[in-house]
């Protein structure tokens, strides 16, 4: 320090002084006090000094954000507290008019359709209207129906509303055409109901991913987990349910899926919608929803089928299957790239899409037109 | 008889009547409400949590991350002390929080500016953007070597102009304590910085 008192002799009631000026038990200005300040110039400059230090302290005020970082936060806060506004808000032909584009854009996005070759390939509507749904195995999967009482599945497992599926080692469905679900081990899932308009399906626990078939205006393929309803835009996401109902989450790797709560319509939230994307994670924990990119959190653990020895086959690459055909689904034999989690995988980002939005048509992976 | 009030305090109880409201419209699941108590007192947020973080390019991390904490805790929420006390109370959880995992990381404690240059260039100006700057990195250099309980009672203090009550009320804990910890921080704070020659007689003469 090169003010003045670092080079005077330290007056013997300094020490006083400076405790007495930065407990603020001191009101300089009074008679005694500026006595002695005059007839001390090594007090009088250490007083000076703490006072000058106490005024720079403001200045030495850490920098508030920029006008531009404001408004970045103030778009990332809205967005976080707009992720609980409430459609009904919107007039009610809006919502219509909502719902229509919606089914539009679940038939403009489809990331990855079934098909074979340039046959047409037959929608889910037809494949339950000419065929039970019938559902491939690979790995052990057990089965349980209205009696409760649960068996092994063969090759093959008809599913049926009310069925009950669990894997204890992990396993992958099939329904050719329509759906595949990779059940993590440990999982659980029920068949809710089944139509040829509507899929619906509900995790339990545990973590099952899916890849959805294209589905037409009006069709749903929906996957309910605690109070929450994840309803397919696009085709491939997986769904992650606590036991005890305390967290859900759904990460799209493909396509887009919507999330609303329909499931629980006494919940504050009935009325919230979602749309998650390809790259993003959507999860609930303790009453509160966010919307972060999907590269900062850990990718699903693939299952491993005891049936499956072949070194997996890239997405791209996969041959199709026909509709009559009885072996497992080419797909069915790869597995979810696995992602390390990377850096400070306790930040949060959120990003929220607009409720009622439709996710832009995405361009075709492989050059191929994406059929409406 | 009449009874003479404090000069405000009707409207800090029309203040604390407003936040009460907003919070009981959130628990009843209007999101409008989160987004109107940001508006309200983001900017109060984002100011305790500076001064207690010094200069980072994750402010705005950590302002988000107290509305996220916030989100989640507003439902349980009851209105037994005053909403901006609470927010603080999470402000300053979040933000030590923060600091701590920056530090264990390794990372330092306090940020340098070099950072934030877009931000210091526009708080400082350019004329004595330098002294400035370089009073700031030694101020937050000298409290990273303080313990937390003192930093923060005198950041809350000389840097955010809170009171002393306000910040008793904060920390839950006596005003006595909180003078205290004032008095021991100011030395602290005054003697580290006559030490390490961090009150350059040119950063003094800003002032005169």
């Amino acid at each position: 320090m090169t003010s003045a008192t670092t080079t005077m002799a330290a007056c013997p009631s300094r020490e006083q002084w400076l405790n007495w000026v930065l407990d603020g038990s001191v009101e300089l200005g009074q008679a005694e006090q500026t006595q002695h300040l005059t007839a001390c110039a090594a007090c009088a400059a250490e007083v000076s000094d703490i006072r000058r230090f106490q005024g720079l302290l403001q200045r030495g005020r850490a920098p508030a954000l920029t006008a531009e970082q404001r408004q970045s936060l103030d778009e990332r806060i809205r967005l976080q507290a707009g992720v609980w506004e409430r459609p009904s808000r919107m007039a009610p032909w809006l919502v219509w008019g909502t719902a229509l584009a919606a089914a539009t854009a679940v038939a403009l996005i489809v990331a990855r359709p079934f098909h074979d070759g340039d046959r047409p390939v037959p929608s889910a509507s037809a494949v339950a209207a000419s065929e039970h749904w019938h559902a491939e195995v690979e790995g052990r999967v057990e089965f349980a129906r209205a009696d409760g009482h649960w068996q092994a599945a063969d090759r093959t497992v008809e599913l049926v509303p009310g069925l009950r599926v669990r894997s204890a080692a992990g396993a992958r469905l099939t329904v050719a055409h329509h759906f595949e679900a990779a059940i993590n081990p440990g999982s659980e899932f029920d068949v809710v109901g089944l139509g040829a308009q509507h899929t619906d399906l509900r995790v339990r626990h545990g973590e099952v991913e899916w890849q959805v078939a294209k589905q037409r205006p009006g069709q749903r393929f929906a996957v309910m987990f605690g109070g929450f309803r994840a309803s397919v835009v696009g085709t491939r996401f997986w769904v992650r349910q606590s036991s005890d109902g305390s967290d859900g989450q759904v990460q799209v790797s493909e396509g887009a899926v919507r999330v609303d709560a329909a499931d629980e319509p006494t919940s504050p939230m009935a009325e919230t919608t979602m749309v998650v994307r390809a790259g993003q994670r959507w999860r609930h924990s303790g009453g509160v929803m966010l919307l972060e990119p999907s590269q900062a959190v850990a990718a699903p653990r693939a299952p491993t089928p005891h049936s499956v020895d072949a070194e997996p086959v890239a997405i791209e690459a996969a041959e199709p299957a026909r509709i009559e055909s009885t072996t497992p689904h080419p797909q069915a034999r790869t597995k979810p790239k696995a992602a390390r989690v990377e850096g400070d995988a306790d930040r949060q980002i959120l990003i929220e899409v607009p409720p009622q939005t439709m996710p832009p048509p995405e361009p075709a992976l492989d050059g191929n037109s994406r059929q409406p | 008889m009449l009874t003479m009030a404090p000069v405000g305090t009707d409207e800090r109880a029309d203040a604390d009547a407003a936040d009460l409201a907003l919070v009981t419209a959130y628990q009843r699941g209007n999101g409008n409400a989160l987004a109107e108590l940001y508006r309200r007192h983001g900017r109060r947020v984002e100011s305790v949590a500076r001064n207690l973080t010094g200069p980072s390019s994750e402010l705005e991390d950590v302002v988000q991350d107290v509305f996220i904490e916030l989100q989640k805790a507003l439902f349980n929420f009851r209105g037994e002390a005053r909403f901006t006390t609470w927010l603080h109370r999470i402000t300053i959880n979040v933000t030590l929080m923060h600091l701590r995992r920056n530090r264990r990381k390794g990372w330092l404690r306090w940020v340098g500016l070099d950072q934030t240059a877009e931000a210091s260039k526009a708080h400082f100006g350019a004329e004595s953007r330098i002294e400035a700057r370089d009073l700031c990195k030694q101020l937050y250099d000298i409290l990273g070597k303080l313990p937390e309980k003192k930093v923060l009672v005198f950041a809350l203090y000389e840097l955010e102009g809170m009171s002393l009550e306000e910040i008793a009320s904060t920390l839950d804990i006596g005003i006595n304590t909180v003078k205290s910890r004032l008095f021991h921080a100011r030395r602290d704070v005054y003697e580290m910085a006559r030490e390490r020659g961090a009150l350059p007689a040119h950063a003094l003469q800003v002032i005169k």
